[in-house]
């Protein structure tokens, strides 16, 4: 069926996908004869959604007629800041836009120029290509070291894919597990029908969150209560009860996990055939294979691996070693973290934690679904891998009802074009965290090279869809480094705080408004996201901003003469199996699923071919290959002298159902929603403190002050709140305000002290704060 | 519930007049007493027509008025029905005597009237009877409707009889009297049962917010009107009749507004201690 | 409960799984956009129940949208003095916009609080099911879009309908609002399996 379908008034639906957020349900746009986009509703036919669509979706012709968002190229007269824009056309904005960078370059060098993002609207690998193509370094100034950077990386790492996200199999589970996570609200897509669908015909469900207010919290069999930062405690406590009671899959461990690899005691490095064998192979890792009572590499089929190998040997180099399995170095790891033990560290009681575990690993199949509860944390790496091996050891890898792999996650990465050779010696990070996972860039760096201008200088910064005077740690100290520029240019639907300190503002089509291919978060599929309306005034897709920028810039790098062009491109190099023209007429099309759904063909595609509990990747950068109990770098137990000023631990971004992120505050029927920001916390904090409902108070913290109104609540510890973030723009329709200088803005008050080490992640949902009554006023 | 001042305004003039009508006519009837029916008309028509300009200011499209009697079922539509004749009426018994004199078929002029005026009373309070506010869903509101105006029509009678040198019935003075009792006691049983009307809406007249028109009734409801009434009855005082109508009008209105606020709509889900809450 | 309805006529009603319903807002904002609702006026809102209790094992929470009940003897009919508050043959409850003068009588009769003022149009207004809808076999937008699939409205007087499925699939949740005033809504509500105990004893449901 083609995807536009004339109506008989001279109308038209357009089937397509939303792009509110990134779950791109499938939709149909209703477009007048005249050609106004009328109304939205969701596709039945987009077997993620059925139809469904949350607020933001159905509030898209809204968003496109709202009279506040930008519509033509401004650019900065006068001061930065000061508010003085002159109009002008593309053709001059590129051309002044090419020889601002032309002449940066030329001075500093291409490593001056960051590029980035916020959110972004589907074009990250754009956003990396256009760093790359600079020849230099690519500084993704961009938020993915605390959205998706650290889910995605350590997936990879240790499956070869990421299935903890879009992978996770609601349909199917007999168990469903949210942890630090409400994909109920981000990603009602395919979350929330399908958990309906599970619970009437009995899945169980477990809610780890600090948040009583989870919307399936109440609805658990198992509401986890952690304290926000401590699920390494917990996730240990729950392998603990999963390996001592036996709850495992032993088969899935034993022939498609490197659980029975031997490592040495002590330095916890493998045990490879060089060791053993004289001339052996370095890389080989060994097992013990009961078959033979001998060593085999890890990688031989049909090897009967022993578990629970433990032995002293003779190296070849004669000295004698003591090995053991890596199976039994989790159990001992595991061994130190009863559910008593953990029980004092994360505050769930030991029988809650013993009974969500066995609950999980007793499912016949169970999906965990994680996000940025446990991500935007400073021992982060520690959480995911640890939740990464309770999938695997539980089996509930490519499983149905469990996490499944999806190819779109595997094909991203390599859009955005070959790293530059420079760009390990450029790369700018520091001490307290290296980044040398992720291999980009630490954002609080970049941030102090363009203040100090050391290691040197970072004078231009590109974003399109970003607003990190909203998105990042430290707001103040952001903005007082994007005052030091030579060059800012903004691409957004709105005139975000940061386009106000901007050279050049570009206006953003909206999604209604562009064509392009929607995959990312699509499951199997990959979807013709087709434009409904023309573009209104001068708005350009983000695409063909990139595009046309880049081809003035290195057409070696973007070749591509139209949109079109460079989709096919895309699609080829995704191995979609489909064109532009094909897509874009069909709508949907299935893509190829990846092989590891038949992992006992394939294996997985890791270094070893097997599920990675412990990540020698990471243990070759001198990292313990096995995640420890870490602490937060910053809490009640690390910090305990900040903590002394500042004892709430804060989480902040909890989202909306109605916002996405610092967006859509101007929309009044929405706005009527939710119209102010309000920070959570216990009644009997309340109570202390003498403070009311709806009374507006001080949050602060070692970083910052703001102000929000106080909505005390039964359902989070009194040890803890939540504080919103995106809080800036007003709805001038309502007449409600604005947030001018970050005075409601979350992120004055989070940390740019401590960083996740692989990850550069800021501790955002564990920051120390206090609430103060606001006196006198 | 938020406070309908049109509505506060117009049913205290109504139960003033019509209740000063019917009293003085039954006054007559029972005492022989001599009070100019046509006077007493007319003062009632002054009471009823600002009374019904307050009620079309309450209407949000008031162009729209002559939709009011379509719904015969409706306690609104029957008031709406009532009053024009109920106008005429009064408005010949207020003519009565001055443009022309219909001499014995008076009486039966005035019945009418009086009769017009019960039943426009009547239809006002069984409209404040609903069973979606626990505070009204309750027979107390039209006992409470006619015992107020029988009391303020009582005082007003007394005032009239005082200002034309009219001796005070002691029928007249014992109406008064039990009226002004009756209708405080009934009030005050009304204010106790809001206390336990349950569905989550248990209202305590006197704390807050409903403290202000709850001692405001006080004050001029019963020691104004009970000072007043003294002073009418004790002194032979038109001063004091007066300030008891005044007092008694004021408190009236008090009332109202007391009983608008404690109108609060049954909870969806009076089982929880809490409100429903729009929080996200 | 004794209808006076020929069971051959249709009753257009609506269930809701409190179970399922997220608090996510669909429906309020699908409302909105389908009948161009103006700012201030709400005829579809998800309400929250709590959370109320002790952290972290002993709280109860639910969300609670509330609409028209369409109810099958309506106070807001009983009492509107202008008849500009209908009743369709299939069941639904209208507002005539061009015959309601703003007296809001029904907005206090109505126990659900269903409806409200619209200060622009000095009319009472209200949800209609999205009767233009259903008339043409379609969901109400509320219920197409629900992210949660909580809600299913259709003919309570067709055993073949969706909605009787569901209502016959869950005879033990069902639940209407305020029984005892008599009203007899056809939004009937599935009551919440868990995070509801207090609701649930009060109405002698375990």
């Amino acid at each position: 069926m083609p995807s536009i379908i004339p109506l008989p008034d001279g109308g038209k639906i357009v089937k397509t996908n939303c792009f509110e957020c990134h779950a791109k349900c499938g939709v149909l746009c209703e477009v007048d004869k005249n050609g106004t986009l009328v109304g939205v509703k969701g596709n039945p036919d987009d077997p993620r959604n059925e139809g469904r669509m949350c607020a933001k979706g159905l509030s898209a012709p809204k968003i496109l007629y709202d009279p506040e968002r930008l519509r033509v190229p401004l650019r900065r007269i006068g001061e930065r800041g000061c508010g003085q824009w002159e109009e002008i056309s593309w053709d001059e904005a590129l051309d002044w836009l090419v020889e601002r960078i032309q002449t940066l370059t030329e001075t500093y060098g291409a490593e001056t120029i960051a590029y980035g993002q916020g959110t972004g609207r589907g074009t990250n690998q754009w956003t990396k290509r256009a760093g790359n193509s600079g020849g230099r370094v690519h500084h993704s100034l961009a938020p993915g070291n605390i959205c998706l950077g650290p889910m995605m990386v350590q997936s990879m790492i240790q499956f070869g894919m990421l299935p903890i996200y879009d992978g996770c199999d609601f349909d199917h589970a007999d168990c469903i597990v949210f942890w630090g996570c409400n994909s109920m609200w981000t990603e009602a897509t395919y979350t929330s029908g399908q958990i309906g669908r599970s619970r009437d015909r009995g899945a169980k469900l477990i809610v780890i969150d600090p948040l009583f207010e989870h919307p399936l919290a109440a609805k658990a069999d198992h509401f986890v209560g952690v304290r926000p930062g401590s699920d390494t405690y917990l996730a240990y406590a729950w392998i603990n009860v999963i390996i001592n009671e036996r709850l495992y899959d032993r088969d899935f461990v034993a022939h498609h996990t490197n659980a029975p690899m031997l490592i040495i005691e002590g330095s916890n490095a493998p045990l490879t055939e060089a060791h053993v064998t004289p001339g052996g192979n370095k890389r080989t890792m060994l097992v013990w294979d009961r078959k033979t009572n001998g060593f085999a590499p890890l990688n031989e089929r049909g090897a009967d691996e022993d578990l629970e190998y433990r032995g002293t040997l003779t190296l070849a180099d004669g000295s004698s070693v003591k090995v053991k399995t890596v199976w039994l170095e989790l159990k001992e790891r595991a061994d130190a973290w009863t559910p008593e033990a953990a029980s004092e560290r994360c505050w769930v009681s030991p029988e809650r934690i013993r009974e969500s575990a066995r609950t999980y690993a007793s499912a016949p199949s169970a999906t965990i679904n994680v996000f940025q509860g446990v991500e935007e944390q400073t021992n982060c790496r520690d959480t995911l891998q640890l939740i990464n091996i309770i999938i695997a050891i539980t089996g509930n890898l490519e499983r149905v009802g469990g996490n499944l792999s999806m190819p779109f996650w595997n094909h991203m990465m390599p859009l955005g074009g070959r790293d530059p050779k420079t760009q390990k010696e450029l790369v700018l990070v520091d001490e307290r965290a290296s980044g040398d996972l992720i291999g980009t860039s630490n954002p609080s760096v970049v941030f102090e090279a363009m203040r100090t201008g050391k290691p040197y200088p970072v004078k231009g910064y590109i974003s399109v869809q970003g607003n990190p005077l909203s998105w990042s740690e430290n707001t103040a100290l952001v903005k007082e480094s994007l005052m030091h520029l030579d060059l800012l240019v903004v691409m957004d639907y709105y005139l975000s705080p940061t386009c106000e300190l901007a050279d050049l503002v570009l206006p953003s089509a909206h999604w209604t408004e562009r064509d392009y291919i929607a995959d990312e978060v699509c499951c199997e599929w990959v979807f013709g996201q087709q434009k409904a309306v023309e573009p209104l005034y001068e708005r350009k897709s983000d695409v063909w901003f990139w595009r046309t920028l880049g081809h003035r810039l290195n057409p070696e790098w973007w070749p591509w003469e139209t949109d079109e062009e460079l989709f096919d491109w895309q699609l080829a190099q995704t191995h979609a199996g489909v064109t532009w023209a094909e897509l874009k007429d069909k709508w949907i099309h299935q893509l190829p699923r990846p092989a590891s759904r038949n992992f006992e063909e394939n294996g997985f595609l890791t270094q070893s071919g097997r599920v990675e509990l412990y990540t020698p990747v990471s243990f070759f950068k001198h990292r313990d290959p096995l995640p420890t109990a870490s602490e937060p770098k910053e809490s009640v137990y690390s910090t305990p002298d900040i903590a002394k000023e500042y004892p709430l631990t804060g989480v902040t971004g909890r989202r909306y159902p109605i916002y996405y992120h610092s967006a859509y505050r101007g929309i009044p029927h929405l706005r009527e929603i939710v119209p102010e920001p309000q920070v959570i916390f216990h009644t009997s904090l309340a109570k202390k403190l003498g403070i009311e409902r709806d009374e507006w108070v001080w949050i602060e913290s070692p970083t910052g002050r703001i102000t929000m109104k106080a909505r005390p609540s039964d359902g989070v510890d009194p040890r803890v709140c939540f504080i919103p973030h995106g809080w800036w723009q007003s709805c001038p329709a309502l007449g409600l305000p604005g947030y001018p200088d970050g005075c409601a803005n979350a992120n004055m008050l989070t940390s740019d002290r401590a960083y996740n080490e692989e990850f550069l992640t800021p501790g955002l949902r564990s920051t120390l704060c206090r609430i103060v009554k606001k006196e006198g006023e | 519930m938020q406070i309908h001042w049109p509505l506060v305004i117009s049913t205290t003039c109504q139960r003033v007049g019509l209740g000063m009508y019917l009293c003085a006519l039954l006054i007559n009837w029972t005492s022989g007493t001599a009070l100019p029916m046509n006077v007493v008309s007319l003062a009632a028509i002054v009471f009823l027509g600002i009374g019904g300009v307050a009620s079309v200011f309450h209407l949000q499209s008031p162009s729209r008025f002559f939709n009011a009697f379509s719904n015969l079922g409706s306690h609104l539509t029957q008031e709406a029905l009532i009053t024009p004749f109920l106008g005429i009426a009064l408005l010949a018994c207020g003519l009565n005597g001055f443009l022309f004199d219909i001499g014995a078929a008076s009486f039966a002029l005035e019945a009418a009237a009086g009769a017009l005026a019960l039943a426009f009373l009547v239809c006002t309070g069984l409209a404040y009877q609903m069973r979606s506010r626990p505070a009204w869903n309750t027979k107390f509101i039209i006992v409470l409707f006619l015992l107020t105006a029988a009391e303020a029509g009582s005082v007003a009678t007394m005032a009239a009889c005082l200002g034309l040198g009219i001796a005070i019935p002691d029928t007249l003075a014992a109406t008064t009297i039990t009226c002004f009792v009756l209708c405080a006691l009934t009030q005050i049983a009304y204010t106790r049962r809001m206390r336990s009307v349950g569905y989550g809406v248990n209202v305590h007249a006197a704390e807050r917010p409903y403290r202000t028109p709850y001692i405001a009734w006080i004050a001029s409801g019963i020691v104004g009107t009970g000072a007043g009434i003294s002073l009418a009855l004790l002194l032979s005082s038109f001063e004091g009749a007066a300030f008891a109508l005044a007092a008694s009008a004021l408190g009236i209105a008090s009332w109202t507004v007391l009983f608008f606020k404690g109108a609060l709509k049954a909870k969806m889900l009076p089982m929880y201690p809490v409100d429903l809450n729009l929080d996200i | 409960m004794a209808s006076d309805e020929k069971p051959s006529e249709k009753r257009y009603g609506m269930v809701i799984d409190l179970d399922k319903c997220s608090g996510c807002q669909a429906c309020a904002v699908a409302c909105k956009m389908e009948n161009d609702v103006d700012l201030g006026v709400f005829r579809s809102r998800v309400y929250r129940m709590g959370p109320i209790g002790e952290f972290p094992d002993n709280l109860e929470m639910f969300y609670f949208p509330t609409m028209c009940m369409q109810c099958e003897h309506p106070s807001c009919i009983e009492v509107c003095p202008t008849k500009a508050t209908y009743r369709t043959e299939d069941g639904v409850v209208l507002v005539s916009a061009n015959r309601c003068f703003g007296c809001q009588y029904c907005i206090w009769a109505c126990p659900y609080e269903a409806r409200t003022l619209n200060p622009n149009t000095k009319t009472v207004e209200k949800c209609t099911l999205c009767i233009h809808k259903l008339r043409r076999g379609e969901q109400p937008p509320c219920a197409y879009t629900c992210t949660t699939g909580c809600r299913v409205a259709g003919d309570m007087n067709d055993p073949a309908s969706e909605i009787s499925k569901v209502l016959a699939a869950n005879e033990d949740r069902q639940y209407r609002i305020h029984p005892e005033f008599g009203n007899n809504p056809s939004v009937v509500y599935l009551i919440p399996r868990k995070g509801a105990e207090t609701l649930c004893r009060s109405i002698g449901r375990s």
